[in-house]
């Protein structure tokens, strides 16, 4: 596994993709801390949670290539034939992308010294946030990695993760929007409005559990709960084994 | 041969179907675990696996306000109740400060205290439910405690204290812990006691002060003094609260009849709003308890007392009788009048002085002269008043400062403050509330994310916004063009 990941971790930086990704991320929470900077109040949570609206970009862009990339080179053989699991492979893979998270991130960890050293705040919210951000994006790499090993074709790779991206960034508006369109239709059924609301309700309380980013949204209020980071932690588990399940599927193809 | 190529084709055609079932299978497995130790995670272990670390515990509730649910007699069932849908994100929303803590309060009674969101647009019959009399005007938007028949409302902007300097409110300290606590203790409690406010008179709102009522369980309601001015029968208190205009004839008979059957009654004046109000009809009613507030403003000329510059600011002793009210032995006083007791005192009444300076004080009028008659010494900054003879006693408290009761006083320096506590044990003093009746829960501050101006200086932000907008990402994107030149042709 150590040498998928140094294999995955350095091929970010032999190609321009782990540079502009990093370019892309520092620009942008460069914009949102120079900007609270100007208005004498910086809140890093705030930036942190802003940067994770970023994640549809980023996150397609830096998982597009792990799978795909061997398979349309026909390297992914190598994975096969080598005396590693297929466990190795995807773990490997997932960390690498995992770490390049991680050195952007390190422009947020700038940002809060150079907010102490304003004289600003740093408490535990922007922690809680940047916890958040890890675990948040620990489940879209899952889902990135998922989706390469969908494809042989980065480009579509990079669509369908953005796709699922979008969906989960979208669940509370569908759910919001599930909730008076199923109400609204009921009530033209003749059903009573307050039974009709309250399975419209029922109804977007289950999507809106599945939203992950509803979830971890205390985290910025300093409320740190372990339920919210298992789901993220377990969901992520369950879209890296989808990966490993595609990967093996390949190997014993009949084609 | 070909039965045997057939034979072969069969069995890799049933290895495939078994690996393709196998596969599907375990995915399907694998989802249902993740799903259902969610459920039970988030069930068994969601709560006790929740931690508070915010800086001021805004999100949990005080031990103060445990050791009161503890009390609460079990089977006592208090719905709290938001008529309003709770947003899926709480991100600048005053309900950031409440929601949790509600949930706080939630995990902590068990059944004795039940939170819930109902938006009544969806459920209408909720408000019959809460307020089956029609008697409140419950309306979308608010928070309902309720316990039995008894109802509270609380608005969720109630739970904030606001600077008052500005045009427009800006919120300086979180009180939700310390409003729904109250909230819910007056509801418990047998019997709630009224607060009247004088208005029309250019007085302070008195916002902070009737929410330091409630916490006392005194409802608070105002009294205009245009028109048919009568102060109620249920009046157990009084306020003039930081009044800028002399009350009129009218008013002055009122307030001496209820001083006459014993009411209870907190003045409080100051020099800087109206420098040239002397206050006649209200000294004229101030005399049937020997007070009288001075047309003078008191310069404080000890420097162990000064707390600003020009020495109107300044610490006051509080007097050995009401030295129990606070931990301190001095408050905060600004821009005080003096208060004195009156030419003709009624022998029946009497006085202590309250709230006094140091003996190097000093009158002035309002052109900055000296007062002949009044010249350096002890000033009565505060004076209380009460009759001797045992029957219907009436209890005034006089304030030549605002500072004890107006909105930007307590707004600026919290609940905590010395001179809050000050007034509440006045207030307790009066209405013989004891200590352990009502709820001290201290306020915290709104969450600041300001930074020190004098560093961050016009300078130092544009180096940062250089080095953060455009040299770190240019360098990047220089390192992207090298890495695919050098690396193009391979």
């Amino acid at each position: 596994m150590t040498a998928i990941f140094k294999r995955e971790f350095l091929s970010f930086f032999r190609n321009p993709v782990g540079y502009v990704v990093i370019a892309l991320f520092s620009f942008i929470s460069g914009v949102y801390f120079v900007n609270m900077l100007m208005n004498i109040s910086v809140d890093i949570s705030l930036e942190i949670i802003s940067l994770r609206s970023f994640f549809i970009i980023i996150v397609p862009i830096v998982t597009m290539g792990l799978f795909s990339e061997d398979r349309k080179k026909g390297t992914e053989v190598l994975y096969y034939t080598n005396p590693i699991t297929m466990f190795d492979v995807v773990a490997g893979k997932f960390l690498a992308a995992m770490s390049l998270i991680f050195v952007m991130f390190i422009n947020v960890f700038i940002h809060m010294i150079v907010t102490k050293a304003f004289g600003g705040v740093v408490g535990a919210g922007d922690f809680g946030a940047a916890i958040v951000f890890f675990f948040l994006a620990a489940l879209f790499v899952a889902i990135g990695c998922f989706a390469s090993a969908l494809t042989d074709s980065q480009i579509i790779s990079a669509l369908l993760c953005f796709l699922f991206i979008l969906v989960i960034q979208m669940l509370s508006t569908f759910a919001s929007f599930l909730n008076s369109s199923v109400s609204s239709v009921l009530i033209l059924m003749n059903v009573d409005s307050e039974k009709a609301n309250a399975f419209g309700s029922g109804l977007a309380d289950v999507i809106s559990w599945l939203d992950p980013f509803v979830k971890t949204q205390r985290f910025r209020f300093g409320v740190f709960g372990v339920a919210p980071l298992f789901f993220c932690l377990s969901m992520a588990v369950f879209f890296l084994y989808l990966t490993f399940r595609m990967l093996e599927k390949k190997r014993w193809s009949q084609r | 041969m070909k039965s045997i190529k057939e034979n072969n084709n069969n069995t890799k055609n049933k290895r495939a179907m078994d690996l393709k079932l196998l596969s599907i299978s375990s995915v399907i497995i694998l989802l249902v675990i993740v799903i259902a130790a969610n459920i039970l995670f988030d069930k068994l272990l969601g709560g006790p696996l929740t931690f508070d670390f915010s800086a001021t515990h805004k999100n949990s509730i005080s031990k103060k306000t445990e050791e009161f649910i503890d009390t609460i007699p079990d089977g006592t069932s208090i719905r709290i109740v938001g008529l309003f849908d709770l947003p899926a994100s709480l991100e600048h929303d005053p309900l950031e400060y409440i929601a949790p803590l509600l949930e706080a309060y939630d995990n902590y009674a068990g059944d004795k205290i039940k939170v819930e969101y109902i938006n009544p647009s969806k459920y209408p019959s909720i408000i019959k439910e809460l307020d089956p009399s029609g008697s409140y005007d419950l309306k979308s938007g608010y928070y309902v405690v309720k316990n039995g028949e008894k109802i509270a409302i609380v608005d969720p902007y109630d739970c904030f204290s606001y600077d008052s300097s500005y045009d427009y409110a800006v919120p300086t300290a979180v009180l939700a812990e310390y409003t729904f606590s109250n909230t819910i203790n007056n509801l418990l409690s047998e019997k709630v006691k009224h607060a009247y406010f004088v208005s029309g008179l250019q007085e302070d709102p008195g916002y902070e002060m009737k929410s330091i009522l409630t916490a006392l369980g005194c409802e608070s309601k105002s009294i205009n003094v245009s028109g048919d001015f009568t102060i109620p029968d249920d009046c157990d208190i009084l306020f003039l609260n930081g009044i800028n205009a002399d009350i009129p004839e009218s008013v002055m008979l009122k307030l001496d009849e209820y001083i006459a059957k014993g009411g209870k009654v907190i003045v409080s004046v100051n020099y800087y709003s109206n420098t040239s109000e002397k206050y006649e009809n209200l000294n004229k009613s101030l005399a049937k308890v020997n007070l009288y507030i001075e047309d003078c403003l008191i310069e404080e000329n000890d420097p162990s007392y000064v707390l600003s510059a020009d020495y109107y600011e300044s610490y006051v002793d509080i007097t050995d009788e009401f030295k129990g009210f606070t931990d301190k032995d001095q408050l905060h006083s600004g821009f005080p009048r003096s208060i004195r007791v009156c030419d003709a005192p009624l022998d029946y009444v009497s006085t202590y002085p309250v709230l006094t300076t140091s003996d190097k004080a000093k009158a002035v009028n309002v052109e900055g002269g000296f007062l002949q008659y009044m010249n350096e010494g002890k000033y009565n900054i505060g004076m209380y008043a009460t009759y001797d003879d045992g029957n219907a006693n009436p209890e005034v408290f006089v304030f030549g400062t605002n500072n004890l009761t107006a909105d930007s006083y307590i707004s600026g320096y919290g609940y905590s403050d010395q001179n809050v506590l000050f007034i509440r044990g006045c207030v307790r003093r009066m209405l013989s509330i004891a200590p352990e009746e009502s709820l001290d829960i201290p306020s915290y501050p709104v969450d600041s994310h300001a930074i020190d101006k004098d560093r961050a200086t016009s300078t130092s932000i544009t180096v940062t916004a250089l080095i953060f907008i455009a040299i770190i990402p240019l360098a990047l994107i220089i390192c992207a063009t090298v890495v695919y030149n050098r690396r193009k042709h391979l």
